[in-house]
């Protein structure tokens, strides 16, 4: 298990980084930044993420910052003490150590640098002396130091003590960190690090934090060894080859892109092109197959007998809940039961849950009603659009209870049949909802082939017989047609839709082919 | 005159509308804010005319004294509009909430009526040969238990879990059940690319037969 430096988590031998706190693993022996905590790798004299210099590791807990006199103190008592003693024994190699470190340092100082050394105009130590004295003498009247200073010092220390001053200054949580006198040698116990010796805030450890290394002079120390392995060595080589190597020509990646941006909307544009052609060259050609062999499925064979067994002035409502979007599909099925019922003559009620449908329904029922001689408010109406959306069904059909409508509906009576004309399921539902199930009239629809899956099961519904019949999308209008013997638009154009079908297939057997060839050649899609 | 007018204006804009096949383009946006503009336009209309004027206007301009009811939703739709204003919105409250609750109540009850109850009892069906009506009908029935029960143990995200009593039967019915809903994603997949089929079919139609006059 390796331990990771920075949090303790323990983690997978081969980690390189650590699991809990995502610092890094393999510098173990490296340097940790002073300023920003930064693990660095050895070797690096700098911080790679602040640039502060480091301090190799290994200094001494008694390498901490010195107060102010101590350097001269320690300084005088080294040069007290004889040649021999001035070394302990113990640190004898330590200082060879860094001896020949400096050496090495001042070996690689730059030529430039060194070049430095012998330009006229550096100052000399001596000179600085004598610029200061020089300055010093220069000094205005009022910030030279007066002569009775000490004096002044010295009275000023006899009427208030230190102790006094820190008592008045210091605040209770600070004086609380201040260690309790012991007697003799002991050492007082509390906050880590050293104490202030000095001030206000003498004998209390901890505070001011100053960073020891920080504070530490800067001493030369002998960089680890690096003992590259063979693998390192073989990178380094095959990187300073490819860094040595001239520039190659690049590569042509433009063009290929505008080919391949050039044949994929090549290929886009032959799709659209079969699918046109697929529509309009059986409209061209007049192509009349499906009328003599399409077949018509159970549900729209239904929805033709529940009209076909209307008797004579069946009162039948119809509800056009279809918007442009979906008329495509919509007209040409209103169109060919518009025809079946006239031809039963019924009398219809024409209303609309969308304000587009109510438009779109007058167009198609003035025409077809014009054909059969229908006249408009004896024979059919146009209420047009009704308010409500989940009121409104139930409150068409217990308007046609009311007595306003017993000329054309007759007194209290329903209508015979309901045809539900709905471009999207939810206009179905509502019908089936609030009209079909509560009052439990017969009822039949014609969807889009979008809400085909969702009206499917109130057709299957043997049980409740919820829909009597059910037609889908332009297909079912055409097996409506036919059905009926009466072609029209949906049956004329029955041909382009099954070619377009068919040519739809094929093109995902070819997409299918050549993307499944393309992954068996190992090539990516 | 104006049904040549207006079908070459259709013709222009259906195949402004198609354009979007070389790409987006100023065109196209135009076609998009015509529709917008001309089906907000026309539903504004389809109201007054057809919704406000007869339904409201015309009965208290009449006789007010007996269709006095008439002002209640007036007042009602009145207090809609003090909802555009952060100010005076909390009066259009009472409004709203008549409008919720109607509308709740009608879909609640119309669903538990209308769908709810009979698509349960749809699915109550024979497996049996002889009181399904047949071989194939009483194939079917089991068609349609196995995808329902299938497709309601998919979504019981309850059971199923290993080393509960009967997970390995749930688990199946489970893998039944997302393959029926695969199954059907695909069935209404495959009618909605129909429909669009149908719909580029009207349009040539017109394009052809009706501004160039080439289908008979």
């Amino acid at each position: 298990m390796m331990t990771c430096p920075h949090c303790g988590a323990a983690n997978k031998p081969d980690s390189r980084f650590c699991g809990e706190c995502g610092q890094p693993l393999g510098v173990p022996q490296g340097v940790t930044c002073p300023m920003c905590d930064t693990p660095n790798p050895p070797g690096v004299s700098v911080c790679t993420k602040c640039g502060a210099q480091l301090v190799p590791p290994g200094l001494s807990p008694t390498d901490m910052p010195l107060e102010a006199g101590e350097y001269g103190e320690r300084a005088a008592a080294a040069e007290a003490q004889p040649e021999g003693a001035r070394e302990p024994a113990g640190d004898s190699r330590e200082l060879e150590e860094t001896e020949a470190a400096i050496g090495a340092a001042e070996e690689m100082v730059p030529p430039w640098l060194k070049k430095l050394e012998g330009i006229p105009g550096e100052e000399t130590p001596a000179e600085l002396e004598e610029e200061d004295q020089r300055e010093l003498s220069e000094l205005p009247e009022w910030l030279e130091v007066p002569p009775d200073l000490e004096e002044m010092l010295a009275e000023a220390s006899a009427t208030a003590s230190e102790e006094e001053v820190a008592l008045a200054e210091i605040p209770s949580w600070l004086q609380a960190l201040r260690p309790d006198q012991v007697e003799g040698d002991e050492e007082p116990t509390g906050a880590p690090g050293l104490a202030e010796i000095t001030g206000l805030l003498k004998g209390i450890k901890g505070t001011l934090g100053i960073e020891p290394v920080v504070a530490i002079p800067r001493r030369a120390m002998p960089l680890p060894a690096a003992t590259p392995s063979s693998a390192s060595y073989e990178k380094a080589e095959l990187f300073g080859t490819v860094v040595r190597e001239a520039a190659r020509p690049g590569v042509e990646v433009a063009p290929r892109r505008r080919v391949e941006t050039l044949m994929a909307s090549t290929v886009r544009w032959i799709i659209y092109l079969i699918l046109f052609a697929g529509v309009a060259v059986p409209l061209l050609l007049g192509s009349t197959w499906s009328e003599a062999n399409m077949p018509v499925t159970s549900a729209t064979a239904a929805m033709y007998e529940a009209v076909e067994a209307l008797p004579a002035d069946s009162v039948v409502l119809i509800s056009h809940d279809y918007d442009p979007g979906s008329a495509g599909e919509m007209v040409p099925q209103v169109e060919a039961v518009l025809h079946h019922l006239m031809e039963r003559q019924a009398r219809l009620i024409n209303v609309s849950l969308t304000p587009e449908g109510s438009r779109l329904a007058r167009q198609v029922v003035e025409r077809v009603a014009e054909e059969h001689g229908y006249v408009p408010g004896e024979d059919y109406l146009s209420l047009g659009y009704v308010t409500g959306v989940e009121a409104a069904p139930r409150t068409i059909v217990e308007e046609l209870r009311s007595a306003e409508w017993s000329g054309f509906v007759g007194t209290g009576q329903d209508p015979s049949l309901i045809v539900e004309f709905a471009g999207t399921p939810e206009y179905l539902r509502l019908w089936l909802e609030q009209v079909q199930g509560p009052y439990g009239l017969p009822m039949v629809a014609g969807v889009s082939a979008t809400a085909d899956p969702y009206a499917r099961p109130y057709y299957r519904n043997e049980a409740q017989r919820q829909l009597l019949g059910l037609m889908t999308g332009l297909v079912g209008a055409a097996e409506y047609e036919r059905h009926s013997g009466e072609a029209g638009l949906a049956l004329a154009s029955m041909d382009s839709q099954s070619v377009v079908h068919v040519a739809m297939v094929l093109l995902i057997m070819v997409g299918n082919v050549a993307y499944f060839g393309g992954r068996l050649r190992g090539k990516p899609s | 005159m104006s049904e040549l007018l207006s079908v070459w204006l259709a013709a222009i804009l259906t195949l402004i509308v198609y354009s979007y096949l070389l790409g987006d383009n100023p065109l196209y946006r135009l076609a998009q804010h015509v529709f917008v503009g001309s089906s907000v336009g026309y539903a504004v209309v389809v109201v007054l005319h057809s919704v406000l004027r007869p339904r409201l206007v015309e009965p208290l301009l009449q006789d007010a004294g007996a269709n006095w009811p008439y002002l209640l939703p007036l007042l009602l739709c009145l207090l809609l509009l003090t909802k555009t204003r952060g100010t005076t919105a909390w009066l259009g409250n009472s409004a709203v909430a008549f409008l919720f609750g109607v509308g709740a109540a009608l879909a609640i009850g119309g669903a538990l009526l209308g769908s709810f109850l009979p698509q349960i009892q749809a699915s109550w069906v024979s497996v049996s040969p002889s009181s399904a009506g047949g071989r194939v009908a009483a194939a079917n029935n089991i068609l349609l238990a196995v995808g329902t029960i299938g497709t309601l143990a998919y979504f019981y995200f309850t059971m199923g879990v290993r080393g509960s009593p009967g997970s390995g039967l749930v688990r199946f019915a489970s893998t039944v059940g997302r393959w029926v809903i695969l199954i059907t994603f695909g069935a209404i997949f495959g009618n909605r690319v129909m429909a669009y089929v149908s719909l580029l079919i009207e349009r040539v139609y017109f394009l052809l037969g009706d501004w160039l006059g080439l289908l008979g």
